[in-house]
């Protein structure tokens, strides 16, 4: 290696690119999530039940013991028992089936010092991810991928709970263990405050430090009610002096004064004793001294700081009392100016919850669940005097089911919901981005101004474009293209590291040192404090050599490249945070080297010929990862001619700042900020080829674009998203002109002659499902063709369609109205019936028809049989989609717009060479949205097109612009992009050359034939018998407040009268004169009756809105007396 | 009236027309995009379909194929009697011509041509061979017929027979020479190289190429370049999609219009002479 760190390497941009590719190559997109649930699967699963590994129960000395646990190969258990061993992800999704692998767990089960043999049993299922270690999919080559029905190209990284594809969407959240400090809120009590959210396996509590007005600190976290005083806290945990208490807080004079206020305050409470006593007092109220002192340190030991253990050793209390000591160092520093407030929105205090972690939450709440049940089974059984037999009184379902409910409708354990969503499939760009979407757990509904800001740590971590609009704007990310998420590792290996070899004190020998005055207190201060994964470990006399040396040994691949380590120094601070968790978002940098390169050319060879790998370099240290905590050591030059001395770090690949969806942008750098977001947004919702497998899948509904193009004007990463082999959008000839004003307002006029060549044609499938169910009594539904007896028979012409076995046959054209699986289920009162001893029990009819407002072709139709056993019908009905009027369009500049006119080809323009375009676009489009690379694109297309080879336009990397008005020149045509131009209807030439080119335009899946709706008459709302509301329900167009108010400003009382009463919910009610109660009309005796003065009441018919009438009775209801008094029509002329 | 032939090929046509108004010109051009009659499949009854293509879709890529034309015209009836025909919920020969189209792939995945359509009228058949229908993979297979008939343009463009129809101006370049500073910017910036210098003056040549974008005009600092366009010079150009000769394009266009304005003719006379 040494041989080869000498080389020169001209690094262009070729070089650079190989890199990206390599590491595509070998991580793909979905590498997050398939790294977490795969270390979930094989460690954290056993790691997560080791805290329960011992199962006891009531009955003394008998227990279980959960020896190991496993999960299996993925499977299915069909309902007449039999497993299923070669079920396929497609034959899950087509099933409704939950692709998922038996959890096995090797019990044994123990009395007293007798253990019986461990027996292997299943204790639920597993959801499987796709291309993970356990999914067998990952290793097939991709001809077998295709037969069994995948998409070869399928990234995985998502679940499918019965039937539908799931991802477990990455949770951001507040890094665990660490102290942040910060400014109390004005008008408080509280000055300053410091925070740290204590979290281990299982537990997760936040402890809240306060520096009051008066100098106090007090300490607050769950279990005990109330505040804690500082030093009451301190002397419970076994720091009884005042030297000790303000030694563990810091060496400093300064910072020790300032502990004076919390000292007076408890010199009250002098021992250990006195202040468990205290604390104990809170919660144990009213019982003996020492059943509160018991309950004192049980609190400390389990729920104070649990991440440095919950064990109640004299050791770890004192650990913890020294992290309060550093948790109220930081206090008081920040108090005196030291430091400034911890940046909540800074990355290195955020950590990223993957698939794994969050499968772990899950899998450990209904784990614990689950040894209840066992729990209570055991006893139950014993107390019975029957033999135990543990496979017996396993219950798997409720593990599986626990799981299966969580993953199917996103609600987690701790309360957070849509952490599992359905993948989006519109194409190929929106399932990637969904995969690496990142949300934040804050409330929508609070501003939060500056966690929603771009932060400068998010730099190459979370793409600065992709983040929606509206109210989740900024709060759900996505991650950049070479972002990469730590795994996690064990950090007693890297503290015994650190100790053993770096010579770090731990910090309970050097307070025992000062203790002793075998270092003095001054000594101290030049020292470096070290941090690991937050928590104060121990000192090092100098951290910028510990920092220097951890990151030496970690390019030699003595250290795990995991780790990452910062060392913070100023005047009065001298720390150095070490890393080693899970979910810090990290980057790959090119490692610097007194401003030269580790890397060769001989690297970039190797990388090349693939003889050597990505993970080989960063073994090597010619590149290292780094987390946004150790990139603020960091010096890093965006390219290879800023390299200085100085600089530690080169960037990879400048454009892998972008996430997926900004990828797609050519020229991105020349465009307005927002109208990058805007298309980051759109290209989402583009049509293409949304995987390869199309025909076999049975989405519930999904969209197909006919002839998806590779974009002429490429970017580089769109070759290793894959965006070329499954497009989402045609290459097309625009121009900029207003043409007739039908493309004002963003409107856009297209060629129909192209649209007649097949030009943004689509197909929509919309899948139709059913299933034969069989319910108790032996009453059981049947596919059929029903017979007209039956209830709400839709008349014959309905099931006309219809095949023998009642499902509709293939290439059938479907109408609203018509029915595709006929069926028949039993009635809802069928027991009722049987009862009276009706004989004739009629079935009701539960068909399956075709959606209102909708028409197609019967597709495809698979029948099988679900999970349960039941007959599963499943009917896919497409439909043409010709552009029209209405049909909404974009480039890839955030340029969005809807036809505004269909033009023959013979009345549009045409250049000296007759070429039409097949878009036009309005120039008021462009100058205040400023989106110059649409400009350039459309430049760069048409030299593509003449070219015949595509133009690069990568943002930053791309084709220079003049070379390639130059090459237009050459090719003869004028070099800014526009043409003379004459108009087709009458053969003149324009006054002034048109800008033409070829911009790449997706169809977006907002359609017209999906919209549109008009009503007369219709259904109405049983409940308050106003018109529906919707197009799916045939609703009514709304006539609004709005609207309501012209009629009044107009004095249009007939109108509205008509439209707010007469075609809306007019009735008719009968109200006393006598007592102003609504009435009724008597059909048996004939006769309007009140409910007050029965038949002698003075009944009148009045008109109202029946709303109206509905609030009557609602008033009614909760004991009001609405009364009606009734008044002439006319006012008769007194005379 | 001058007519000069500027270009013929198999595929295109190119004339320069003098002494004629742009209205009338463009008339024909828009007459040989909409109103010249060609075959083109307009039915087609999937028999087998297992493609990967839907019915619509292969549908759509078979009515684009173009069918020769040349003999049709006078073989078939025109759209406009086809209309008024009884029979023509039957078919009547007078009207279709018949084509089938019949693949199957066993071994090894197939792709479907143009070139195997099999027509019962061999004067109607693809003018390319080589167009791709569909890749049937093994297993797959087709069996369509389908009837072509005469239709124009304007119903839809598959009926057109042309790709390109134009007419553009001639373009007058006039150049200031006193004012010229030779600066060469019009040489520069000229997408079709119209200007060179020879004996410190600058030139022009080949006119005709000129596609009057006015960049010279638009560059020239001394404003010493004029440009403008001949009144009554015009050149049209026709290029075939196969389906019918350029020149027959062109003549048949021209005598639909007459067509037209003779029946517009008669019509007139109708009407005032009553």
């Amino acid at each position: 290696m040494g041989s080869l760190s000498g080389e020169r390497i001209n690094l262009d941009t070729n070089a650079r690119w190989t890199l990206i590719e390599v590491f595509f190559r070998e991580k793909g997109l979905v590498r997050q999530h398939l790294d977490s649930y795969n270390r979930f699967i094989t460690h954290g699963i056993k790691e997560s039940i080791k805290d329960e590994s011992i199962i006891t129960t009531n009955i003394p000395g008998l227990r279980v013991e959960v020896r190991d646990i496993y999960v299996g190969e993925p499977m299915v258990r069909e309902v007449d028992g039999s497993e299923n061993r070669s079920i396929t992800p497609m034959e899950c999704r087509l099933r409704n089936l939950t692709y998922s692998a038996p959890i096995y767990a090797k019990l044994v089960l123990c009395e007293g010092n007798v253990c019986g043999e461990p027996e292997e049993v299943v204790i639920g299922e597993m959801p499987i991810m796709l291309k993970s270690v356990k999914d067998r999919t990952s290793k097939m080559p991709p001809d077998k991928l295709i037969r069994i029905g995948e998409d070869p190209k399928d990234p995985g990284g998502y679940f499918i709970i019965n039937g539908s594809e799931r991802v477990l969407v990455i949770q951001e959240d507040l890094a665990i263990n660490r102290i942040l400090v910060d400014k109390g809120r004005e008008g408080t009590n509280i000055t300053h405050t410091a925070k740290v959210i204590s979290a281990t396996v299982g537990y997760r509590i936040p402890i809240i430090l306060d520096r009051h007005k008066d100098g106090t600190l007090h300490l607050s976290f769950p279990p005990i009610p109330g505040k804690i005083p500082f030093v009451i806290m301190m002397r419970a945990l076994g720091l009884e002096t005042d030297e000790e208490i303000v030694l563990a807080v810091s060496p400093d004079p300064d910072i020790q004064s300032e502990l004076l206020p919390s000292l007076q305050q408890a010199q009250a409470i002098a021992t250990t004793e006195d202040a468990l006593d205290f604390i104990g007092s809170r919660v144990a109220i009213g019982q003996v001294r020492e059943s509160r002192i018991e309950r004192a340190k049980q609190l400390l030991d389990k729920y104070f700081l649990p991440h440095i253990g919950t064990e109640g050793t004299e050791e770890i209390r004192r650990k913890k009392a020294l992290f309060l000591g550093q948790m109220a160092c930081k206090l008081i520093e920040l108090v005196l100016g030291r430091r400034g407030v911890d940046d909540k929105d800074h990355y290195a205090n955020k950590r990223l919850k993957l698939a794994g972690d969050l499968l772990a939450m899950l899998f450990r709440s209904a784990f614990r669940g689950f040894v209840r049940d066992l729990r209570y089974q055991l006893e139950r059984s014993r107390s019975r005097g029957k033999r135990v037999k543990l496979s017996i009184l396993i219950r798997s379902d409720i593990i599986t089911e626990r799981i299966r409910h969580a993953m199917a409708t996103g609600n987690w354990v701790g309360g957070r919901t849509g952490v599992s969503q359905i993948l989006d499939r519109t194409n190929w760009i929106s399932m990637l981005s969904h995969l690496r979407r990142v949300v934040s757990p804050l409330s929508r509904g609070q501003p939060h101004f500056e966690a929603r800001d771009l932060h400068a740590t998010q730099w190459g971590r979370l793409c600065p474009f992709e983040t929606p609009e509206g109210p989740n704007c900024g709060l759900v990310k996505n991650l950049a293209l070479m972002a990469y998420i730590s795994v996690g590792m064990d950090e007693k290996i890297i503290e015994r590291l650190l100790i053993e070899k770096l010579g770090v004190m731990p910090a309970i020998k050097v307070l025992e040192m000062i203790r002793r005055h075998r270092i003095g207190a001054e000594e101290l201060f030049k020292y470096s404090k070290v941090f690991l994964n937050g928590t104060f470990i121990g000192y090092h006399r100098n951290g910028a050599e510990l920092a220097e040396k951890i990151r030496r040994l970690r390019r030699k691949g003595e250290i795990p490249h995991e780790v990452n380590v910062a060392h913070y120094k100023t005047e009065f601070i001298d720390e150095v945070y070490i890393n080693c968790d899970a979910g810090r978002i990290r980057r790959p940098l090119l490692v610097l080297e007194n401003g030269k390169l580790r890397l060769t050319q001989e690297h970039i060879e190797k990388l090349r010929h693939g003889e050597m790998s990505f993970n080989d370099l960063v073994r090597e240290g010619v590149i290292e990862y780094l987390d946004a905590e150790e990139e603020e050591n960091a010096y890093i030059a965006l390219n290879p001619e800023d390299v200085t001395p100085e600089h530690t770090h080169l960037e990879i690949w400048p454009p892998s700042i972008l996430g997926i969806a900004a990828a797609t942008i050519p020229f991105a750098e020349h465009n307005q900020s927002p109208r990058n977001a805007y298309q980051a947004a759109m290209v989402k919702q583009a049509l293409g080829l949304y995987a390869a497998n199309y025909q076999l899948r049975m989405d519930s509904r999904s969209h197909l674009l006919h002839y998806p193009q590779k974009p002429l004007v490429q970017t580089r990463m769109l070759d290793i998203i894959g965006y070329n082999e499954r497009p989402a959008g045609q290459n097309m000839i625009v121009a900029v002109m207003s043409f007739t004003g039908y493309n004002m307002e963003d409107a856009i006029i297209m060629n129909l002659s192209s649209v007649e060549r097949g030009l943004a044609r689509s197909t929509f499938f919309r899948t139709y499902t059913t299933e034969e169910r069989k319910y108790a009594g032996g009453l059981e539904d049947r596919i059929e063709i029903p017979s007209p007896q039956v209830w709400e028979y839709k008349g014959a012409k309905a099931y006309e369609l219809l095949d023998e076995d009642g499902i509709v046959k293939v290439e059938a054209e479907v109408k609203s109205g018509h029915v595709l699986i006929g069926k028949t289920s039993p009635s809802r009162f069928a027991e009722e019936y049987r009862e009276r001893g009706i004989g004739t029990m009629r079935r009701k009819d539960a068909s399956v028809t075709i959606r209102h407002g909708e028409r197609g072709i019967v597709d495809s139709i698979v029948i099988t049989t679900s999970q349960e056993g039941y007959k599963l019908v499943k009917v896919k009905v497409r439909d043409l989609r010709v552009p029209e009027l209405g049909d909404k369009f974009a480039s890839r500049h955030g340029q969005k717009g809807v036809i505004g006119m269909l033009i023959p080809q013979y009345d549009l323009p045409y250049t000296a060479e007759g070429i039409t375009p097949d878009l036009i676009i309005n120039p008021h489009a462009l100058p205040s949205r400023m989106t110059l690379g649409q400009l350039m694109e459309s430049i760069a297309g048409k030299v593509a097109a003449l070219r015949g080879k595509e133009v690069d336009g990568t943002p930053f990397f791309s084709e220079d612009i003049e070379d390639l008005k130059k090459s237009l020149l050459l090719m003869g045509y004028p070099l800014d992009g526009t043409e003379p131009m004459y108009d087709g209807r009458t053969g003149e030439l324009i006054g002034i050359p048109i800008f033409i080119g070829i911009v790449y335009y997706q169809k977006l899946h907002h359609m017209v034939a999906d919209k549109m709706h008009a009503r007369a008459r219709g259904p109405i709302q049983i409940l308050t018998r106003q018109p529906t509301e919707g197009r799916a329900r045939e609703g009514g167009l709304r006539f609004g407040e709005m609207e309501r108010d012209t009629l009044i400003g107009h004095g249009a009382v007939a109108l509205l009268r008509e439209r707010l009463l007469e075609s809306s919910d007019r009735t008719y009610i009968y109200v006393c004169e006598l007592c102003g109660h609504i009435g009724w009309f008597n059909r048996t005796k004939n006769t309007y009756e009140c409910p007050v003065h029965g038949d002698k009441g003075i009944m009148h018919k009045i008109e109202v809105s029946y709303a109206f009438k509905l609030l009557l009775q609602e008033l009614m209801s909760m004991l009001i007396r609405p009364k009606i008094i009734l008044g002439d029509r006319f006012e008769l002329a007194e005379r | 009236m001058r007519v000069k032939v500027l270009e013929k090929n198999e595929r295109s046509i190119e004339v320069l027309i003098e002494g004629i108004s742009l209205p009338i010109i463009n008339a024909i051009r828009r007459y040989a995009m909409t109103q010249v009659p060609t075959m083109a499949i307009d039915e087609v009854l999937v028999m087998v379909n297992t493609s990967p293509l839907f019915d619509e879709i292969l549908a759509h890529r078979l009515g684009l194929i173009p069918l020769k034309s040349d003999e049709a015209l006078e073989k078939y009836r025109s759209p406009e009697e086809c209309a008024e025909c009884t029979a023509y919920a039957r078919g009547c020969e007078n009207c279709f011509a018949y084509l089938r189209l019949e693949a199957a792939a066993e071994g090894e995945s197939v792709t479907v041509y143009s070139g195997d359509i099999v027509s019962d009228d061999p004067d109607i058949t693809p003018v390319y061979k080589n167009i791709p229908i569909v890749t049937l993979a093994p297993g797959q297979r087709l069996v369509v017929e389908m009837r072509a008939r005469l239709g124009r343009g304007i119903e839809h463009i598959k009926w057109s027979p042309v790709t390109v129809a134009t007419n553009r101006y001639v373009a007058k370049i006039n150049v200031d020479r006193s004012r010229c500073d030779l600066c060469k910017r019009c040489i520069e910036l000229c997408p079709r190289k119209i200007f060179y210098i020879e004996n410190n003056e600058l030139k022009v040549r080949n006119e005709m190429n000129c596609i009057l974008c006015k960049q010279c005009e638009r560059s020239c600092p001394k404003d010493a370049i004029m440009l403008s366009w001949y009144e009554d010079k015009y050149i049209l150009r026709l290029e075939s999609t196969g389906v019918l000769k350029p020149e027959r394009i062109l003549s048949e266009s021209i005598s639909m219009l007459i067509k037209k304005l003779d029946e517009l003719h008669e019509q007139m006379n109708k009407v005032t002479v009553k």
